[in-house]
């Protein structure tokens, strides 16, 4: 148990829907969530499809611990061919939307096809309907949560959807659930508006069961202590994930103007404790922190921004709280694009949610821009008037309305950073891997960093490895390889349970064999477990090399590679993953043209 | 005097641990669909309220049942349903001010929360404190009095 | 000698009463390295700090044995990651 048995299928061209039993045979291959979606859309679409037509399979799914006490149970990823890279796209959100969905009965939804209208689906247990949103569509993901709720006479319904940004194609346009929890990156929003779906809205009153009840509360409530007790989850806690704002800075990791600087001058006027400070006039910008679903940690943080500031002070419909920064939304409105002005930031955080947009993309395209723009390869002709000049706070906030509602240049930048700096011809000026622009962290201070970037099957990501303990040990490209790899197949097989990854500043493999086993019908001895993850890597690598992936797209831009890290602890260093990627491909049984050996994928049962 | 559940909303997270623990111990499963307590979220989530059943010394629900199906547990002072007795007329969820108690669609009886017979499981479960159980002070805030 | 501390996040409760911006002057004995600054401020045991000195990294393996001298600038940075 643990898993609902039943997948629900959707063909939107046709109009159908059907409930169909879960592939059990899969599911004890590849888990949940994560690892079984990439399953079902290997069987179920060609890997060359273009990303925007109607042949390419959207997957929400769960995984076998969705839903249940397991701390962090409120997980559900999103797989789908991604319009920003080309590549597999694994998208993972919090808040409450995946838990409710596996109330309603499913493993996952596999969506098909392009409605011929727009339309959302709406799934109250096991009644699924298609129904027109004519009366949405054009409307930003606050008002359609909340216009779904009221026409169905239901508070309860949980609510995944885009908003324009989603509807006209941004290419790193994110769904959003719960107001302000999102499916982020690789433009998995826009898949959802060219099939012309502008919302999932499901309430489940189903259980989920578990196979052995008592050893299963024993080994959560054993963790959940583990978890609590930690000293990393108390600053997740209390300072959210903002707190490595200030670290990154020490550090010199930090991306400043476009990965121009590593460490940025303002910092300190973004950092948890500015967040929590009193500006002159009273205002503080954080309110509270909340949890997504089953969570112990709660790092969410709610946020108000001050009504004076200038981005709001007309405009009362953003005077409540919302969702605040958090370290990444801080790195993208902040140091890569220069600004250091926290209610700018915060609203600019607002526009994300309420349009849809994925912020690391959004903010990495738009330092791209600018840097365009202080060059002279553009000028206020092509932005609108606006002076697109690193550090201004207002520029920001203008580009992330317009991207998100579709506007003028908010078109170009919605082309994401690789295209609009090909665009203009500069395409070295991209900060990204495979299309995908980078997190905040600095390739050249965290070597293994680079390399979890470089091969991450979704383009460049900081979610897929974790290699931070050894790059904060050593800084250079020795012995990165193997932990990179090993994080890798670990948590990808995280990444598969339905539980949350910022679980492992507590957690090791044996914590989650325990729910695991506990939970779910078979044998998971941590071996499999680990084997699972390894085996949910390569089928995505393989995804990949057949979508036209090679191992040039393994790269990092050459500022990266070429020029050194002007200061910080890493002064004078550059990437070293010319070293790392060949131990890292003979590591993981793949010929140096990066493509899994025979006897590879033979081991892994994917021959 | 009884102890009762106390409910700090200030410290509530939202995470629904409650919600869980609540509808395990009661269902044997999870299902937060039929959980006797709830969290109920306003704005953007800036405030998150849990809500159940107060135990009210004036008991209408208990007042109210046709088949005396509702008795006082003399241990806990909880309401508690006898599922033996009820025959899901709902008259106790339409007489609760409160709106605590809710019928079960599955079992065709009623719910409220019992106080896990003196071990509540949403107290056990909530990881921050805002739900404890003791005794109240007087001027305490108890369950669903909240806010 | 005096050292000057830096730190980040919750680790900054460690820090003198009176410090600001998580920073501090440190009065420390002639000859004293960052595992002494790290246990003179109590800061837990067993944990993967992230170690600068003077903006360069000191690994673990040297962080007993490294000889701090005045006016050096130590950041001692929690075992931060995710994000």
């Amino acid at each position: 148990m643990a898993w609902q048995r039943k997948i629900l299928r959707v063909n939107l061209t046709e109009g159908t829907t059907q409930i169909e039993p879960l592939n059990m045979q899969w599911a004890q291959q590849y888990l949940g969530e994560r690892g079984l979606a990439t399953k079902y859309l290997w069987e179920n679409m060609d890997p060359k499809t273009d990303p925007m037509s109607p042949d390419n399979v959207l997957i929400f799914a769960t995984g076998p611990l969705t839903g249940t006490m397991a701390s962090t149970s409120g997980r559900y990823a999103v797989i789908t061919k991604g319009p920003l890279t080309g590549a597999i796209a694994c998208s993972n959100s919090g808040g409450k939307f995946g838990p409710e969905l596996k109330y309603a009965g499913y493993d996952l939804v596999l969506i098909q096809g392009r409605a011929p209208q727009p339309v959302y689906l709406l799934i109250v247990d096991d009644d699924v309907t298609i129904v027109p949103a004519d009366e949405i569509w054009g409307t930003t993901v606050w008002h359609t949560e909340q216009w779904i709720r009221s026409r169905h006479n239901s508070p309860l319904l949980k609510v995944a959807s885009i908003g324009v940004a989603g509807e006209r194609g941004v290419r790193f346009a994110c769904i959003v659930n719960d107001l302000h929890r999102a499916a982020g990156r690789s433009g998995v929003g826009a898949v959802m508006g060219a099939k012309h779906l502008k919302a999932i809205a499901v309430r489940g009153t189903k259980a989920v069961h578990v196979d052995d009840p008592t050893r299963f509360m024993q080994a959560v409530k054993e963790t959940k202590a583990v978890l609590w007790d930690n000293a990393g989850r108390r600053e997740l806690t209390e300072l959210g994930t903002n707190a490595m704002i200030d670290v990154m800075q020490e550090f010199g990791g930090l991306p400043t103007r476009n990965f121009q600087d590593v460490q940025f001058e303002g910092y300190d006027k973004i950092d948890p404790e500015a967040m929590r400070s009193p500006k002159p006039n009273g205002h503080v910008n954080l309110l509270t922190n909340k949890a997504c679903f089953g969570c112990t940690i709660a790092c969410g943080r709610i946020a108000h921004i001050d009504k004076e500031h200038f981005t709001i002070v007309n405009r009362k419909e953003y005077w409540h709280a919302s969702g605040g920064l958090e370290y990444e939304t801080a790195y993208a409105f902040g140091p890569v694009v220069g600004v250091d002005d926290i209610d700018a930031l915060t609203f600019a955080s607002f526009l994300m949610n309420e349009h849809g947009m994925d912020p690391i993309s959004f903010g990495v395209t738009l330092a791209a821009a600018m840097e365009l723009y202080e060059k002279g390869v553009i000028t206020q002709a092509d932005t609108d008037g606006v002076e697109l000049k690193f550090g201004n706070a207002e520029a920001l906030t203008i580009m992330a309305e317009k991207t998100g509602t579709y506007q003028g240049f908010g078109q170009v930048l919605g082309l994401g950073s690789k295209r609009l700096c090909e665009k203009y011809g500069h395409p070295e000026l991209f900060m990204g891997v495979k299309g995908q622009e980078f997190a905040g962290y600095d390739s050249r201070a965290l070597q293994g960093m680079g390399l979890g970037y470089a091969t991450s099957n979704r383009g460049a990501c900081h979610l897929k490895h974790d290699v931070f303990a050894a790059d904060m040990e050593d800084q250079t490209g020795r012995g990165k390889a193997k932990p990179c790899k090993e994080s890798q197949d670990l948590i990808s097989m995280i990444d598969s349970t339905g539980l949350c990854l910022f679980t492992t500043c507590a957690w090791g493999a044996e914590d989650f064999h325990r729910q695991i086993d506990a939970a779910c019908e078979g044998e998971w001895s941590v071996q499999r477990l680990i084997e699972t993850g390894e085996r949910i890597w390569n089928l995505e690598r393989q995804f990949n090399n057949a979508a036209g992936f090679t191992a040039k797209d393994d790269s990092l831009p050459k500022r990266l590679l070429e020029q050194p890290a002007p200061s910080g602890t890493a002064k004078g260093r550059v990437s070293e993953l010319d070293t790392m990627l060949p131990e890292y491909y003979a590591l993981r049984g793949w010929d140096t043209d990066g493509v899994p050996s025979a006897e590879t994928l033979r081991r892994l049962g994917l021959a | 005097m009884h102890k009762s559940l106390l409910i700090d909303p200030d410290k509530c997270t939202s995470c629904l641990q409650c919600e869980l623990a609540c509808s395990f111990e009661h269902e044997g499963a999870f299902t937060p669909a039929k959980s006797r307590i709830r969290i109920f979220e306003f704005e953007h989530g800036r405030r998150s309220i849990p809500y159940t059943c107060t135990q009210c010394e004036e008991a209408w629900c208990l007042h109210a049942c046709p088949t005396l199906a509702i008795s006082i547990n003399h241990e806990t002072g909880a309401k508690e349903v006898s599922d033996a007795l009820c025959v899901g007329c709902k008259v106790c969820t339409m007489a609760c001010p409160y709106g605590t108690v809710n019928y079960n669609v599955d079992s065709g009886k009623v719910i409220k929360c019992d106080l896990c017979g003196g071990n509540p499981q949403c107290a056990e479960a909530c990881p921050t404190g805002a739900i404890t159980y003791g005794l109240a002070p007087s001027a305490g805030r108890a369950a669903g009095a909240a806010a | 000698m005096r050292i000057v501390v830096k730190t980040a996040g919750l680790l900054g409760r460690y820090l003198p009463p009176g410090s600001t911006k998580n920073r501090a002057q440190l009065e420390m004995p002639a000859g004293a390295t960052p595992t002494a600054v790290i246990e003179k401020l109590g800061m837990p045991h067993g944990e993967r700090y992230l170690v600068a000195l003077n903006g360069e990294i000191v690994p673990q393996r040297e962080r007993a044995v490294r000889v701090l001298a005045e006016g050096d600038e130590l950041a001692i940075m929690p075992p931060l990651k995710g994000g």
